[in-house]
């Protein structure tokens, strides 16, 4: 008898979860009106389920929080997964090739996107973007997105992915400590490396400068600023097609050094193990006096729970070496179709909306970064954030312009032989030997010459 | 294997307790499963390192010994391999050294013995990558608790896994710490089984501590002595976790072992074939290694 009572109240207890539950979300009203006004129609795919398949990001993490409100706009169940963003490529290779339950939204990257289309597993959205059965020109108002980035995202005549934001790497430091030694804001190599050393102070726990050199973590990327505004060059596409690389050349093995240098001198004990993570914590726990990484990691660095740094931050366009003009990386999330997908259509809805105005600009506004220009030039916005930053962000005149990251098949080999490279330079090995290896790795693997 | 099953199947019939013909029905399940889940993926994994098989590569074309030529000729794929000789040699030799000595201590009578015990198997039985990341806090240079026990006994900080110096030898340290339990309690295990009686008489025909551990002790234990090295040699030949959360391979290539490469070489080049080859390479001398250790270490099956 007490068993049978144990049972009926356990499972009493658990009925009530679920129907509070329950009527918890369907308590929730959402504000449609926004996208209600536009001339689509949001039911059409009513019922449909897709899959959606994420890289762990910022804006990834934004959108998956706004999914149920596409769902009651639409009536589309999303069915997601989101995942780290080191693990991320790879699985979708597997998705890719084994084809048997392909995504129909996922994230894309520009380093990637050339060998999807060409493959034919990412999709042109030019087609969904210019029907007018699928689309709304004034709603989703596509020439408000950034000329370069849409520029930058083409393959040919085709468009794998609609931007979500904008990277560009700029450089973070304290206004507080730079006015308190009386330091001015760097523009060039020198003067950043300067500035870094007169800051780094190890006893009161307190590097002057933070970036990232940690394996497999994007490192080369950022590097590969410095590479280019020292007049370097990296991976290079020529006319007809074939590739060269000038890893060896003096720019490059000066860049090199520099970034070795400058972190051994004035950056954390370990550098080799920062990742951006790690150190977004260093300047968020105010133990770091200069940060140069993406400008992604602004929302966090403003995030008031999260960082001890809060309006102490000024932002100011990445330096140069004083005779190049500094080319910065600017990175893009895009979100696009996978070509396999059974429900591209109802796909194409929810890139649109995630891409649309109303979410973009929220979006834009909680993190600080988006990829249209409207969202830049939001007052709230500017106001939030500040000019100065919208400026080194936005490539205000002066900021430098983006360098060309190379679309080929072999583009994450060829960052981990930068990344042991830079390792090796740090740990104290000679910057022009390295860089020759580093050449010849390329060499090998590109099949060059 | 099947050769013994045979032949205690004639045993069986003489005694009329199986019928010869059936034997094979019986096997059948477990070959399927067995072809099934290592014969058919290993003659993949065989055919792909002939190949170029790339997952960003639609074609596939057969190169014939090319993945191997390579490799073999490949100053960094020997780094690799005397990088995982370091790490498998002398992590193992001290797992077993440590083991074998945690186990013996416990043959003294000891009051708290149970709860020792369990507080030594405790980062065998831990979730590993859990524990790793525990260990890349600790090995923290700047604020990670290894560094500030040295700073007590004035000791200069060290850079632990951030420099390709010590990288190793602090990988190595997380894995002697997470497994010299699991020798402990093989070893610990072996101990108690033995007979008491022998030790006992020995003990009356004055033969001391040396005596014993080398004429009795050791010889008595060695299929289990063996059973633990064979684990230990197989598993760190193919430790994969540690390495990858603590350094991912880093600093450079300090800590880079033939696995790590086989995964970064499969799935962020996304090259098939050279991983396949790369793969084939280590099974067959990790293979060849387990067949003598059984052979020469008296295991217990002929």
């Amino acid at each position: 008898m007490k068993r049978f009572l144990s049972v009926v109240l356990t499972l009493a207890m658990m009925l009530s979860l679920v129907v509070f539950a329950g009527s918890a979300a369907f308590a929730e009203e959402y504000d449609l009106s926004a996208y209600t006004s536009a001339n689509i129609d949001w039911r059409k795919f009513e019922g449909t389920e897709i899959k959606v398949m994420f890289s762990e990001h910022w804006a990834s993490e934004a959108l998956i929080e706004r999914i149920p409100e596409f769902e009651a706009l639409t009536g589309i169940t999303v069915k997601y997964e989101s995942i780290p963003e080191t693990d991320y490529r790879n699985k979708l290779l597997i998705e890719f090739n084994a084809g048997s339950n392909p995504p129909d939204v996922l994230m894309e990257n520009y380093g990637f996107v050339k060998t999807d289309v060409r493959n034919g597993w990412a999709a042109d959205l030019y087609p969904y973007i210019n029907n007018p059965e699928l689309t709304d020109p004034e709603f989703y108002d596509f020439e408000d997105f950034m000329v370069d980035a849409i520029n930058y995202c083409e393959i040919g005549e085709a468009l794998p992915g609609v931007p979500l934001n904008a990277d560009r790497v700029i450089v973070m430091y304290r206004k507080d400590l730079f006015e308190e030694k009386g330091i001015a804001v760097p523009t060039t190599f020198d003067e950043l490396y300067e500035a870094a050393v007169a800051l780094n102070d190890p006893e009161n726990n307190m590097s002057g400068f933070v970036s990232r050199m940690k394996r497999s973590n994007g490192s080369a990327h950022v590097w590969g600023t410095y590479l280019y505004s020292f007049g370097g060059e990296g991976i290079v596409e020529n006319a007809d097609g074939t590739v060269s690389c000038y890893y060896d050349t003096p720019e490059a093995i000066a860049a090199a050094d520099y970034y070795a240098k400058i972190l051994r001198d004035a950056g954390p004990q370990g550098a080799v193990n920062y990742g951006w993570l790690e150190s977004l914590s260093e300047f968020q726990a105010g133990n770091a006096a200069i940060y140069v990484d993406n400008s992604s990691v602004m929302g966090q660095v403003e995030d008031p729970e999260v960082s001890s740094v809060v309006g102490k931050v000024g932002y100011a366009p990445m330096v140069s070496d004083g005779v190049h003009p500094s080319k910065v990386h600017i990175n893009h999330w895009m979100l696009g179709l996978c070509e396999m997908g059974a429900n591209k259509d109802a796909g194409w809805y929810f890139i649109q909306w995630a891409t649309s105005k109303p979410v973009a600009h929220q979006i834009q506004y909680d993190n600080g970064n988006g990829a249209r220009t409207s969202g830049w030039l939001d007052e709230a916005f500017i106001e939030k954030y500040g000019q100065d930053y919208v400026d080194a962000s936005m490539g205000a005149p002066g900021t430098g312009e983006r360098y060309i990251v190379p679309q080929v098949d072999e583009m994450l080999e060829s960052m981990d032989s930068i990344d042991i490279g830079l390792h090796r330079i740090y740990s104290g090995e000679d910057a022009a030997e390295v860089m020759k290896t580093v050449q010849r790795e390329h060499e090998e693997f590109l099949n060059i010459g | 294997m099947k050769k013994n099953a045979l032949k205690r199947s004639e045993n069986y019939h003489a005694n009329n307790i199986y019928p010869n013909k059936y034997l094979y029905y019986y096997l059948t399940p477990a070959v399927v499963m067995l072809v099934a889940l290592c014969a058919f993926p290993l003659l993949v994994l065989i055919y792909n390192s002939f190949t170029d098989m790339s997952m960003v590569k639609p074609v596939t074309n057969f190169v014939g010994l090319r993945n191997f030529r390579k490799l073999l000729t490949n100053p960094d794929f020997w780094n690799r391999f005397v990088t995982t000789m370091k790490y498998v040699v002398s992590a193992v030799v001290i797992e077993m050294v440590l083991g074998f000595t945690i186990a013996l201590l416990f043959q003294i009578k000891l009051r708290a013995k149970k709860l020792l015990r369990l507080i030594i198997i405790i980062p065998m039985v831990a979730a590993p990558v859990a524990m790793c990341f525990l260990w890349t806090i600790m090995f923290n240079p700047k604020m990670g608790i290894l560094n500030y026990l040295l700073s007590l006994i004035n000791i200069p900080p060290q850079m632990w896994t951030s420099s390709p110096d010590t990288a190793l030898f602090s990988v190595i340290l997380v894995e002697i710490w997470m497994n010299t339990p699991f020798v402990f309690l093989l070893v610990s295990s072996g101990m108690t089984a033995l007979p008491q009686e022998l030790f006992e008489a020995a003990v009356m025909d004055g033969a001391g501590f040396w005596q014993m551990l080398r004429k009795m002790l050791l010889p008595l234990l060695s299929p289990v002595l063996s059973i633990a090295f064979l684990f230990r040699l197989q598993d760190s030949f193919k430790v994969f976790d540690i390495i990858y959360v603590l350094t991912g391979g880093g600093p450079g290539t300090a800590t880079e072992t033939m696995n790590i490469s086989i995964y970064k070489t499969a799935f962020q080049y996304s090259r098939i074939g050279s991983a396949s080859a790369q793969a084939l390479l280590l099974y067959i001398f990790v293979f060849a290694m387990s067949y003598f250790i059984i052979k020469r270490g008296n295991i217990g099956f002929d």
